[in-house]
């Protein structure tokens, strides 16, 4: 089959050391970079579809992403010697002029849990978001510093245990305790989704990571140059 | 009856007061008596005293020794943070990759960590309980291997190394046995089992059954043989709707699900187990009384006739959450306990017969059986003899009041039980106010139907008592007289509440218990199987199911089957082998979703095989042992690999084959009295489409084509979901469309009875054109697709939208039935005014209103009252064969004397209309 093709469906299925060598191959071949990072962008969207439907296999997008981000960073990065945000901007650069946007995301404080949330950083950094990962047991505090100094688009917030919840609400308020309300906070995670956004006081609650990824990268919002 | 008492009355089959209450209090407690979580975790007599304190408050029928997810990980090692107000967690893994597996020593309970903390906690409880059930609480092997390994790598390492992961959880499982050891040792009634890292949020179901599903019921299966009266009891978040062996596999006696599951469909998967839940856990922190109220309200009326349920949370109840809020379950349960809904209004002369517990009182005549009151006030007993007390399926408890005597039959049948208040419902007879408790093993509880029910006709197809009575397979021989071992440990104890004694949880389910066998009419001619499941005694429809078809399984559809086999002859050998692996789905299924053992299965009567027809067979072939051909009344007999006890017969016996819509007429009219003289016209409308016309003896059949329009889900949507595709839909005048799916989700595609309704829809109101394109710029349209359900009302966050490919193919459809209408009564000389009787079947014929197929052009306007819709006339004909030899042997008559007008499907059948 199609070497492309096959790459694509390697990366679904998690067969990380199959695809690198695939990519290899491919590279080898003098196949342009922009086509194998389609190929892997592809394989991704066939497991959003089946995420969505068969309910979020946090597993498979697990293994999905660590294929991908091998493929990137052994084989592409190797090639270019360049870490995968010069690749962004690359593909970006072969892509229509699109603006990046800016996403500082983490785990509330009081919750350690980050699994989720690493995969929502993966799969946005690989849709050309540039992401700032604070990890786990983020203060309010660190989240609204953080995301005025790096003029974010996006905050967004994890959460698996309810107790943890309340603090998430403290966000937007400091937002506009500094005048900067037009941040946009989306909050994700077990604990959020059983709660709505009136009650945490954010923007959006995800459902999963595809459906957070779909909101940061959605047109309704405005991207700030 | 105490706690304790009440929840045991619930796995054991018995009569309670009350349904139990048992939200997952852990730390919480600490929060509503005021103490910091920090102190209790660490302090098995503070968590003592909290468990008792806030169970006194919330009325909760159990008592947690639990602290949180880190004891064990503690005691092998792991560093812990304790903040002051929330749980500790594990600073950092000490297991790094497998060799670090070798440092590890098993901990004992009784010094390392937090441990002795949690048996303290066990003790203390156990002494002062207060009748509450003390349970004492580990943590699954994955959940433990998690909390000792970064989960992320741990992740990895069960893909890449799946064989060292092995040996961490056969290690975790150890850890664990000795743990759950000692809790008992301590004085627990019960071990809770926390296993959140096996969520199917976080593992697929092929991981969880490879790993983690035998070590959780070693575990367990440990726990009961030190202590038989033990409960054992499994927790695991999230969607355990996909993966239901959590549920029915594990087999503990209770088991937790949380909110995202239905509890319906917790409740078909039960089996064994009883279901513990779901209400929201974050509706306990920001919600109020009254919406918790109202939730465990709605459970509880879900659950009142299963009665296998304790209300509770979903997974625990999250730290700081009111005591109000908590409270409001135990005054539902209350509540639910003691409303009685009252059938009908007192009269003069007339006795009031209560029933539980549905809580169901009518007034009736003395001299009513107990039986015939039950019967009109909606708590239906079982029973398979004619009322004359041989099956004795009927024992009932009559708690007070009066009935008649014990009569001789009563008192043979029912032996000792009979000073317990027992007694058969046919024959003791009402003669005052009474109070009547219906135990499990009696009572008839709806349909727990697994695939779409609405699809299939769900009354019953035969009627037992008629001369016409005879069924395929014989019911099993049972012995008339109930042993004291059945019933009689729950019925010998009962006080004046009926209280069940306990068993220790080890009786088997409803299917098991009841003498009931059953027989299962298979229609396996479509692209799905279909499984009809009917008690043989009653001839009762019980069950249907819906499985892959061979056809499919092997990568083709029904057109195409015949040519391809003539072709291909290892398609055969495939065919076959997917109908053997298909039978031994349906007896697997029987016992994992209805608790219904194999032996119970007495045969499956099959129709519409695909290796029915041998007259492709090259001549001198003889069908391989497996299928052996006998003739047995007109039916042919296959092998089960998995069950060879099991009969499975093939109707008809080949070389009769039906086919399509001339098996559906001659189901239909076999199933009729008497044959029906008017002209009857039969309609199929499935994945092929075929018209018959019966007309004075006479009947011809005539296929044509109408493309697959059965499912259009959204692309990437197995067949499993099914229950989420939207089955009937309406179109306004605003082009804003209202539809239902089976489980009454958000939808993730259509079906074509909603494509017709929607389409009709559209074009009474304009927004599609006579040439079927989309108009209306009102309605929303977005690139000349008509949107049915936006993104964000789907579960698969794509929107369901028509376009005109979609009209098109409805109105090559149309276009050709009608053709094909017009083409079988110019045969039998009838004009379409002249047919009195249509009937339409197959899955497309269930549209909910017979005008849109008129709308859109499928039949005449002249139909309109008579249209009568069969919806599996296929299945309900096999369902008839099951019992009636008569319907048997019509249906066969009626097929071979079928005159095809057209096999081919002609190419003019491809204009529009």
């Amino acid at each position: 089959m199609d070497q492309l093709k096959e790459l694509s469906l390697l990366v679904q299925h998690g067969e990380n050391v199959q695809a690198v060598s695939c990519a290899e191959k491919l590279l080898a071949q003098s196949c342009p970079m922009e086509d194998i990072v389609k190929a892997l962008s592809d394989g991704l969207e066939v497991l959003r579809n089946k995420c969505t439907i068969e309910n979020f296999q946090l597993l498979d997008v697990l293994l999905a992403t660590r294929a991908m981000v091998e493929v990137v960073d052994e084989c592409l990065a190797r090639k270019l010697q360049n870490e995968l945000d010069n690749l962004a901007t690359t593909h970006e650069a072969t892509q229509s002029a699109e603006p990046t946007r800016t996403l500082v995301i983490g785990t509330i404080q009081g919750d350690i849990h980050d699994l989720g949330k690493h995969i929502v950083a993966t799969l946005c950094r690989f849709k050309n978001l540039r992401v700032i990962n604070l990890g786990k047991d983020v203060s309010v505090e660190q989240f609204v510093d953080t995301a005025i100094a790096e003029n974010a688009d996006f905050i967004g917030v994890s959460s698996l245990m309810t107790v943890c919840l309340s603090r998430i609400s403290e966000i937007k308020n400091e937002l506009a305790r500094r005048g900067r309300n037009e941040i946009t906070v989306v909050a994700g995670g077990g604990a959020a989704q059983q709660s709505s956004p009136d009650r945490l006081n954010v923007d959006y609650v995800a459902h999963d990571a595809f459906d957070g990824l779909d909101y940061f990268l959605s047109d309704i919002l405005p991207v700030k140059s | 009856m105490n706690s304790t008492e009440r929840i045991q009355a619930v796995i054991g089959f018995g009569r309670v007061d009350r349904p139990p209450v048992a939200p997952e209090l852990i730390a919480v407690t600490a929060t509503i008596c005021g103490a910091a979580v920090g102190d209790y975790v660490k302090d098995g007599a503070v968590i003592a005293q909290c468990q008792m304190e806030a169970a006194r408050i919330t009325g909760s029928d159990a008592l947690f020794a639990a602290a949180d997810l880190c004891v064990e990980a503690e005691a092998l090692g792991c560093e812990a943070h304790f903040p002051r107000n929330n749980y500790p967690h594990i600073k950092s893994p000490i297991v790094h990759s497998y060799s670090d597996l070798k440092q590890l020593r098993l901990p004992d309970p009784t010094s390392d960590g937090r441990m002795p903390q949690i048996l303290k906690a066990v003790r203390l409880l156990a002494d002062d309980s207060d009748g509450r059930l003390v349970l004492g609480n580990a943590v699954g092997p994955i959940t433990m291997a998690s909390r000792i390994m970064d989960i992320e790598k741990m992740l990895y390492m069960i893909v890449d190394q799946p064989d060292k992961f092995r040996e961490i959880i056969e290690f975790c499982e150890g850890v664990a046995s000795r743990f759950v050891d000692a809790i008992l040792e301590a004085g627990a009634d019960g071990i809770l089992i926390f296993d959140p890292s096996a969520s199917p949020a976080l593992l697929p179901p092929r991981i969880f059954r490879e790993f983690e599903l035998e070590p959780i019921r070693r575990i367990l299966a440990g726990a009961k043989q030190k202590n038989p009266s033990v409960v054992t009891w499994y927790s695991v978040a999230g969607p355990v709707q996909t993966n239901t062996a959590i549920i029915s596999a594990v087999g503990a006696d209770v088991t937790t699900v949380d909110y995202p599951v239905p509890l319906q469909t917790a409740m078909e998967y039960s089996g064994h187990t009883v279901i513990n839940g779901n209400i929201r856990p974050a509706l306990f922190l920001e919600g109020t009384p009254s919406q918790v109220y109202d939730e465990a309200m709605t459970l509880l009326d879900q659950t009142r006739l299963s009665e296998r349920f304790i209300l509770g949370s979903g997974c625990e109840i999250p730290i700081n959450s009111p005591a109000r809020n908590i409270m409001a379950l135990r005054r539902a349960a209350n509540d639910h306990a003691s409303q009685i809904t009252q059938i009908n209004e007192p009269a003069a002369g007339k006795v009031r017969a209560t029933f539980h517990p549905h809580n169901r009182a009518i007034y009736v005549e003395t001299g009513q059986t107990i039986l015939e009151a039950a019967a009109m006030g909606g708590a239906p007993i079982t029973t398979y003899c004619d009322l004359t007390g041989v099956c004795a399926e009927c024992v009932v408890t009559v708690c007070n009041g009066k009935v008649s005597a014990l009569d001789m039959i009563e008192e043979a049948q029912l032996g000792s039980l009979g000073e317990g208040g027992g007694r058969l419902a046919c024959l003791a007879k009402i003669q005052g106010d009474v109070e009547i408790y219906v135990p499990f093993s009696s009572r008839r509880i709806p349909d727990k139907a697994c695939a779409p029910a609405q699809l299939f006709d769900e009354s019953t197809c035969a009627d037992s008592h008629s001369s016409d009575f005879d069924p395929v397979f014989p019911p099993m021989r049972e012995k008339a007289r109930i042993s004291a071992a059945d019933h009689g440990s729950r019925l010998l104890h009962q006080d004046n509440l009926g209280a069940g004694a306990p068993c220790g949880g080890n009786l088997p389910c409803h299917g098991a218990m009841s003498r009931s066998s059953f027989a299962v009419a298979v229609d396996m001619s479509g692209e799905n199987a279909v499984a009809y499941v009917h008690d043989i005694g009653s001839a009762e429809f019980r069950h249907a199911g819906s499985f892959l078809g061979p056809v499919a399984a092997v990568g083709l559809n029904s057109a195409e089957i015949d040519t391809r086999r003539a072709l291909d002859p290892p398609i055969s050998r495939k065919l076959r082998e997917e109908s053997t692996r298909l039978f031994n789905s349906i007896v697997n299924w029987l016992y994992e979703s209805h608790s219904i053992m194999p032996e119970r299965v007495r045969g499956l009567l099959v129709t519409g095989c695909p290796m029915a027809d041998d007259t492709l067979r090259p001549p001198g072939e003889s069908l391989p042992g497996e299928w052996a051909q006998i003739t047995c009344g007109g039916i042919a007999e296959a092998r089960m690999s998995d069950y060879p006890g099991l009969k499975v017969l093939m109707w008809p016996k080949p070389p009769h084959r039906f086919g399509g819509a001339s098996r559906d007429a001659a189901f239909i009219l076999a199933t009729m009295p008497s044959p029906a003289a008017e002209p009857a016209l039969f309609i199929h409308l499935g994945s092929s489409g075929s018209i018959t016309a019966h007309y004075q003896g006479r009947y011809y059949t005539h296929r044509f084509p109408f493309g697959n329009l059965l499912e259009r889900p959204i692309p990437g949507v197995s067949r499993g979901f099914f229950n989420f595709l939207i089955h009937e839909a309406q179109v306004d005048g605003r082009g804003v469309t209202s539809f239902k799916t089976f489980n009454g989700s958000a939808p993730l595609g259509l079906l074509g009875t909603a494509m017709v309704g929607a389409a009709a829809g559209m074009k009474r109101h304009g927004i599609i054109d006579d040439k079927g394109f989309v108009q209306g710029k009102w309605a929303p349209v977005v690139e000349n697709r008509f949107v049915v359900v936006p993104k964000q009302k789907t579960a698969g966050y794509s929107p369901i939208t028509i376009g005109w490919e979609d009209i098109d193919k409805l109105m090559i459809g149309t276009g050709a039935c009608s053709r094909a209408v017009s083409d079988v009564l110019d045969a039998v000389h009838l004009s379409p005014e002249q047919v009195e009787r249509v009937f339409v079947s197959g899955p497309f014929g269930v549209v909910a209103d017979p005008a849109d197929l008129i709308e859109l052009g499928f039949i005449p306007d002249s139909w309109k009252g008579k249209i009568q819709f069969v919806k599996n006339a296929a299945g309900l004909g096999a369902r008839k064969a099951l019992f009636s030899s008569r319907a048997r042997k019509r249906a066969v008559v009626i097929a071979s004397s079928m005159a095809p007008l057209s096999q081919a499907p002609g190419a003019r059948y491809g204009e529009s209309k």
